[in-house]
């Protein structure tokens, strides 16, 4: 270092920041309890959103009635219980016109409710009835031949209105609940609070601030060297668990995955900026994530503007009902704001997000002592 | 000679006996207590517990001002007209009547805030001590091993305590004092022992389970996942299992419902009423619930034996 | 290396943390050498430290490094900094460390490793380094600290406390490591609270007491400004009149008051005296000749008492 014979090439710092965007990636693969469990929660989703769509859980036909039927006669309570548990397509065989007049033989009513029972006595009110009862069961099987077990059902390819079905039912449950909601906050959570909590929390982040790089680049390299990691737990996630969702799965991925990414970018880039306000900026981001987000999102009114996930959600919104997909499934969209904006505000989010925090941190003073 | 050291130095030797190593604990989580509350986060979340509290509080008190109202009469909200009927069914899932059920909701509810106050004890009383270095200044005290445990157990069931038993019976007070207080407190005594039976086993099963985890990991990122995992993922995954294989004991996996359940066991409320249905039996929620405990005492107990709790 | 801008300059720099002033405004002017800053605990050493390196701003005034402004990143090319505190990324190697910190100053790897081995050298460590950090010994983390302070050659060291911790025979290869750096041209600013070590090392010294720089120069011209300048000193005895009898009989005496109004409303005596050093010495004998009992001897001056703690030895308390 200090003999002259060796000419050497001068520091540079844009060198030194394209080491700190790569170290700050390898920090994270440092601190391997956070992969293990990251890697457990996220495979933990993934075996369960496999496992529901091997039950067909996304099925309309395996799905529980919505309509709680209720026995006529209290007398058997035992008869009650699992009476209230039917699927759609156990309901839909119930009221076929088969079956209730099958009932009316055998005398074994109890499973009707009176408007159900069959009246051959009125001809005219009973054919109505037949009609109206046996819609459902149009609807659940018009391409599949009737008395097939519903196991089978699942693996014909079903109708227009039973794949739309499927799709929205998964979007709801395993893209607008699971992921949304748990997935992608959790990991982006992690990671980004993690670049400069970890540091902080370890009370190295004086060697880094004592090299010569400018402090906005240092918030920048930061947030780069943790944006692969957002994005591969993110993301990745998001692939995984609609590949483990079967044909609606994949159908959501095609549809899905832009807002997906957005919403990974603009995340991480929010709560990289947490990271490096607060002091334990995973407490705030979990009351940012399961509060703010989650009231926001039923509340009605302009706040829900100021959410991220509003964005994301109001483009997949878009593209299913673009799709001709009864986007009324999905619950609480019905202001979603355009594709347009939201791609906007998506696509700036991080950017602005990201530019806030390095003016913010070349401007901070950051003690490891206190 | 020893005299004239004595007044010289103005020095009295402490002549007392000490009292146990409990004290100690009572002394550590005194001091954990006070590290808490030095935390600005701390008072934040507490606010936002708060503001659960005062919304049960505030609708308790509305429904019975408006009970004296007809159905079809309404009431002005922001210029709104809102039938009494609807607001009675806008706040009928909280059932707050003064029931064993109000009481279950509201530290149903605080259950949210709760976790995150949780994540952040841990961290901060647990987490701290291992990466800091500070365990070693506790245990050089003449307590064992358990006692710091109790006594960081201790700060964290205060906490808890006033997050959920405290204000509960706070609105047991409260549906007392709507009604005919001479009555309600006569024949709904019972609730309030429920509501401290229920605190009990809060405090008993969370605040082992908070120790346990900031034991095994420390850091406040992983302790927060492994929260997450717990109080969300898991309870949608149980109330998935329970609709797909039509069988309420995979609700077991929920460890918030079971507490809920061992709860209202304890508030003496009928398990039909519980929503959502069908639960599993009290019993089977209690054994849960247990099996938890023995879980994190067996986990403590063997981070202990080993001499690894230091390093 | 121009020589018109000093290397590190402090223009009437006053920090607050919160409401806590904890350096009042100080002024100082560093060209070359070593430097040794010593002060109690709290005396604000470590927040002057981290200033000249651009960790902390200044709530008022401006620090420069040759004339760039301390808190700009430019200004950390010129400047290697061991910190007080002992955190590194644990499960690295020292070796390892020593490199990653050369990279993030902008060399190539194979620059990078160059250095590393040669600063590594330097501080004693190039057979050592290879284990992980955390099980380094302090004396050994000491000198890793060292090390990354070294690696990209800088003009100004600034190192807090890098001699706590280490073991007799170490300190000694440390304190000759930095009489090296300093022929080479190099300054440093060093920092402790314990003169003692220092100043084996330099004699030019920064005494600093509650956020102010109480005392700058070599030992020597320290010693002669307390020499003309009288302190007073309180003085709780048994029979005051006597003591002052005596007292005034010392050709270093001023003045003696026999009814002083003290702050916390004792009894007492107060000496005026110039030369404090000769003063003492000539007390301390009156003591033990007369067998005063002397309840209380406490220089009423603040920085005339941090000074006298370090020139006459101990922490810095009378």
């Amino acid at each position: 270092m200090t003999n002259g014979t060796h000419h050497s090439s001068p520091p540079s710092a844009f060198r030194a920041w394209c080491v700190l965007v790569v170290q700050s990636f390898q920090r994270h693969l440092r601190v391997r309890q956070m992969g293990w469990v990251s890697a457990v929660l996220l495979g933990l989703v993934v075996v369960w959103v496999a496992f529901a769509t091997q039950n067909g859980a996304w099925e309309l036909a395996g799905h529980r009635a919505r309509r709680i039927t209720t026995p006529i006669k209290d007398n058997q309570p035992s008869s009650a219980a699992p009476l209230a548990r039917l699927t759609n397509a156990q309901e839909a065989e119930r009221l076929r016109p088969d079956s209730r007049y099958n009932a009316l033989a055998g005398g074994n009513t109890d499973r009707f409710q009176p408007h159900e029972v069959p009246n051959p006595l009125n001809p005219t009110e009973d054919a109505l009835a037949s009609l109206v009862l046996s819609i459902p069961h149009a609807a659940m099987r018009s391409e599949v031949p009737v008395g097939t077990a519903p196991e089978v059902v699942t693996k014909v390819e079903p109708n227009r209105f039973l794949t739309s079905w499927r799709f929205m039912s998964y979007s709801r449950w395993v893209i607008f609940l699971v992921f949304m909601g748990f997935v992608l906050p959790l990991f982006t959570l992690s990671y980004a609070s993690g670049a400069f909590g970890t540091e902080r929390e370890s009370r190295s982040l004086v060697w880094l601030m004592t090299r010569p790089i400018p402090r906005s680049g240092i918030y920048l390299a930061k947030f780069l060297g943790t944006l692969p990691w957002c994005v591969a737990f993110g993301l990745g996630g998001f692939v995984a668990v609609c590949l483990a969702g079967g044909p609606a799965g994949r159908e959501a991925l095609a549809r899905f995955w832009p807002a997906a990414a957005m919403g990974t970018v603009a995340f991480a880039s929010l709560f990289h900026l947490v990271g490096a306000i607060f002091r334990r900026p995973v407490v705030v981001g979990l009351v940012y994530v399961f509060f703010y987000e989650t009231v926001v999102a039923i509340l009605p009114g302009s706040l829900k503007l100021l959410s991220l996930t509003f964005y994301a959600r109001s483009l997949m919104y878009n593209e299913a009902v673009g799709a001709g997909h009864p986007g009324e499934m999905l619950p609480a969209m019905t202001e979603a704001v355009s594709s347009a904006t939201a791609w906007w505000v998506l696509a700036a989010a991080p950017v602005v997000i990201t530019l806030f925090g390095m003016w913010l941190f070349s401007r901070s003073e950051y003690r490891d002592d206190i | 000679m020893a005299a004239q050291t004595d007044t010289l130095l103005r020095y009295r030797p402490w002549r007392g006996t000490p009292r146990g190593p409990l004290y100690a604990s009572t002394a550590l989580a005194r001091a954990s207590l006070k590290l808490l509350f030095r935390q600005r986060l701390m008072w934040g979340l507490f606010a936002l517990a708060l503001l659960v509290f005062f919304g049960f509080f505030f609708c308790q008190y509305l429904l019975v001002l408006i009970s004296n109202l007809l159905d079809t009469e309404s009431v002005r909200f922001a210029s709104l007209p809102v039938t009494v009927r609807s607001i009675k069914r806008f706040f009928a899932p909280l059932e707050l009547d003064g029931t064993a059920h109000t009481f279950g909701n509201f530290i149903w509810y605080q259950g949210y805030v709760l976790v995150i106050v949780l994540a952040l004890a841990g961290s901060v009383l647990v987490g701290n001590d291992f990466a800091h270095g500070s365990l070693p200044f506790y245990l050089s005290k003449p307590i064992g091993r358990w006692h710091y445990l109790l006594g960081k157990c201790l700060a964290i069931g205060v906490v808890i305590n006033l997050l959920t038993t405290a204000p509960a019976m706070i609105l047991w007070v409260e549906a007392g004092v709507l009604s005919d207080w001479q009555s309600y407190y006569l024949d709904h005594f019972t609730l309030l022992l429920g509501i401290i039976g229920y605190g009990a086993t809060l405090t008993v099963v969370l605040s082992l389970l908070t120790v346990a985890t900031a034991v095994l990991v420390r850091r406040t990122v992983p302790m927060a996942m492994i929260w997450m995992g717990l109080f969300v993922l898991l309870p949608m995954l149980s109330r998935w299992l329970v609709e797909t294989f039509k069988d309420e004991r995979w609700r077991l996996f929920d460890l918030w419902n079971n507490l809920y359940l061992c709860g209202l066991f304890c508030l003496n409320a009928d398990p039909a009423t519980i929503r959502p249905q069908p639960q599993p039996a009290y019993w089977e929620a209690w054994l849960a619930t247990a099996a938890v405990v023995a879980a994190c005492v067996l986990y403590l107990r063997k981070r202990i034996q080993a001499v690894e709790i230091v390093q | 290396m121009s020589t018109e801008t000093p290397l590190l300059l402090f223009e009437q720099v006053s920090k607050w943390y919160g409401s806590v002033l904890a350096l009042n405004q100080v002024t100082l002017e560093l060209t070359g050498g070593i430097t040794g800053l010593v002060g109690a605990n709290g005396a604000g050493k470590s927040t002057l430290l981290r200033m000249a390196n651009g960790q902390l701003k200044p709530t008022l005034g401006q620090v420069s490094v040759r004339g760039t402004d301390a808190w700009d990143w430019k200004a950390r090319r010129l400047v290697g900094y061991c910190p007080d505190i002992d955190a590194f990324y644990e499960d690295m190697s020292g070796r390892r460390f020593v490199w990653v910190m050369a990279r993030l100053c902008g060399y190539t790897r194979a620059e990078s490793k160059r250095r590393t081995e040669a600063v590594l050298e330097r501080v004693g460590m190039s057979e050592r380094a290879d284990r992980k950090l955390r099980g380094y010994s302090k004396g050994m983390r000491q000198r890793i600290k060292l090390a990354q302070a070294l690696v990209h050659d800088p003009e100004l060291l600034i190192l807090d406390e890098p001699l706590s911790g280490i073991d007799p025979i170490g300190r000694q290869e440390l304190l000759e490591l930095f009489q090296a750096l300093a022929a080479q041209g190099k300054c440093l600013l060093i920092s402790s609270h314990e003169l003692e070590s220092l100043e084996k090392l330099t004699n030019h010294v920064v005494i600093m007491a509650r956020g102010r720089i109480v005392a700058v120069g070599t030992l020597q011209q320290i010693r002669e400004m307390l020499d003309d300048r009288p302190v007073s000193v309180r003085i709780d005895v048994d029979r005051p009149r006597e003591v002052a009898r005596l007292l005034l009989a010392l050709s270093e005496v001023i003045a003696v008051d026999v009814a002083p109004k003290l702050a916390d409303g004792g009894e007492g005596i107060v000496v005026k005296a110039r030369n404090p050093k000769r003063f003492f010495e000539l007390f301390g004998r009156l003591v033990v000749e007369h067998q005063l009992e002397v309840r209380r001897l406490e220089p009423l001056d603040e920085s005339a008492h941090a000074i006298l703690g370090y020139l006459l030895g101990g922490s810095g308390k009378t």
